[in-house]
């Protein structure tokens, strides 16, 4: 967020000053019993104020706005968390069966440790896009293998990654909203003006495929 | 479902060049009648504004006016049976049979949603009375299409409530007299449906109707934001049950009816379409299978719907 600071001075000061200089104008009609000097003094005070709360409120609807999309952000996040606890269970399960996709497992559990580890938002969702068509594969796997299909804990952990991923795709639904609400908030007039002024830029929506629905794959046993 | 084609082919059969023959000459038989009786009004009202003076013959000229209106009454309620109702006992069965071939349902003229059911809706306001007709009740089947245990029920109703308004009125000698003026407002006119499931749902939902404990909440989807307001308790929850499919069906579904109102709570799911009058076809001029469409393309979008939320199992608590 570029805050231009000159800008922001500039805004504070005039709002500021022309509610102070009403205050002033009011105080000296007042006292002088200046029925013009009242007036004056009265209207510029309102707009002194009107401009004071206007800057004030908007800013902090653009705050709200912001945060919102950090949450939802966060939202996929917590989902994506859950989605890398299931891969070391979902990877020993299927290694049991499909030794010779040994390579496969290993790259999966590669960029699950690389994305678990990494604080960069960007870089977590990355390895979630990289790790999703490996995931799809292994996946696919178990049509090939009927025993695996049955095994109760592997059935679970198909439940469970169902469940993750649904909700995933729900989180990605609602950044997207929340990044569309945003978006159209900081482009429109006044807003716009206070947006470039306070450093709000425009949010992308979701590029990466991290929420991307694998539930097909999930409930490939015909459970929706 | 039957595709639209293979309803309207099958509607257009229905229709027989005698229904519209026998509904040409009653319009006609109407319109003379009609005619007929409004000049015998309207000389009536000319005379008797003529002879103002003449008490006994103001009287005879009043009672020929109420008989006139009384025939007037029964010429249009008598028109609006011979057109429709009589031909929608007929027809309607024949339809209903062909359209939800492929469905559990029962269907009743005079049936309508129980008063109790719509008491305990979100939708209730205070009302006096309450009647409807055409209960549908349609069996939602299971994701492989077997018949299930969950029924929809959908029914027009009409609801109204009596008002009352004081006013004085000041008589010639110049003392003012209280009069009260009742009347009858419509509350609430259209279709009603309702689901009961046998499990609960996991959050509370509202579209265009704010529930206990719900915040709005903003899809994806900017033009369904503009039209219909969401509220739910819980907004992944809300994400789940509003799929991008069922947003889509729920924005044709409003287009094509307005007034759409719909609740999700405990195991319950009820909707609400103001403007819509699902079983009403005698305002249409054109009698033919055209009069069936909206019928056709309303009946399926509803169903859609419920099937849908029916087998998203990701918002039920199991």
């Amino acid at each position: 967020m570029k805050k231009n600071s000159a800008l922001i001075m500039i805004l504070c000061l005039c709002s500021v000053g022309l509610t102070l200089a009403g205050v002033l104008m009011l105080a000296m009609g007042i006292g002088d019993k200046d029925v013009v000097g009242i007036i004056t003094g009265s209207i510029i005070l309102i707009v002194g104020l009107i401009a004071v709360t206007g800057i004030v409120k908007t800013y902090n609807k653009l705050v709200r706005y912001k945060n919102k999309v950090k949450e939802s952000l966060a939202l996929i996040d917590i989902h994506l968390k859950l989605r890398f606890d299931l891969i070391p269970n979902l990877v020993n399960t299927v290694k049991g069966y499909a030794k010779h996709e040994e390579k496969v497992f290993e790259e999966i559990v590669k960029l699950r440790n690389q994305a678990v580890k990494t604080n960069n938002e960007e870089e977590k969702l990355e390895a979630a896009n990289k790790m999703l068509p490996k995931l799809k594969h292994i996946l696919v796997l178990a049509e090939d293998y009927p025993k695996l299909k049955s095994d109760a804990l592997f059935k679970s952990l198909m439940d469970e990654l169902s469940t993750v991923e649904d909700k995933l795709v729900a989180s990605r639904r609602i950044y997207d909203s929340n990044v569309n609400a945003y978006n159209t908030l900081i482009q429109t007039f006044p807003n716009n003006m206070f947006a470039f002024i306070f450093g709000f830029e425009k949010q992308e929506l979701f590029k990466i495929d991290a929420g991307e629905n694998i539930s097909a794959f999930v409930n490939f046993g015909g459970k929706k | 479902m039957v595709s639209k084609i293979e309803f309207q082919d099958f509607v257009k059969t229905l229709i027989t060049d005698d229904d519209k023959e026998g509904l040409r000459k009653a319009k006609i038989k109407f319109g003379i009648i009609l005619s007929v009786v409004l000049i015998l009004e309207a000389v009536g009202f000319t005379i008797l504004a003529l002879s103002v003076e003449n008490q006994m013959l103001k009287i005879v000229l009043f009672i020929f006016m109420a008989v006139m209106m009384l025939i007037s009454y029964f010429i249009v309620r008598h028109n609006h049976a011979f057109n429709w109702s009589k031909y929608k006992e007929q027809i309607m069965p024949k339809i209903l049979n062909f359209l939800l071939k492929d469905y559990k349902y029962e269907y009743s003229m005079d049936k309508y949603i129980p008063e109790d059911v719509f008491e305990k809706s979100p939708f209730a306001d205070k009302y006096d009375e309450y009647c409807g007709e055409d209960l549908l009740s349609i069996n939602v089947p299971n994701d492989d299409d077997t018949p299930s245990n969950t029924w929809f029920h959908i029914s027009d109703l009409s609801v109204t409530k009596q008002e009352e308004r004081v006013h004085y009125v000041v008589d010639q000698y110049g003392n003012s007299h209280r009069e009260i003026d009742h009347y009858t407002v419509s509350v609430f006119k259209g279709a009603f449906a309702h689901v009961t499931f046998p499990v609960m749902f996991k959050c509370t939902l509202g579209i265009n109707c704010e529930l206990n404990g719900t915040k709005k909440i903003n899809f994806e989807d900017v033009d369904f934001n503009k039209e219909l307001k969401t509220y739910a308790d819980k907004e992944l929850e809300a994400f789940l049950v509003l799929t991008p499919d069922l947003i889509n069906k729920l924005k044709v579904l409003n287009i094509r009816t307005k007034g759409l109102k719909l609740a999700m709570y405990d195991n319950k799911l009820v909707f609400t379409m103001s403007k819509l009058n699902l079983f009403e076809f005698k305002n249409k001029k054109n009698f033919d299978e055209s009069m069936f469409e909206n019928f056709y393309d309303d009946i399926t979008s509803i169903l859609g719907i419920v099937t849908e939320i029916k087998n998203n199992n990701k918002v039920f608590k199991f």
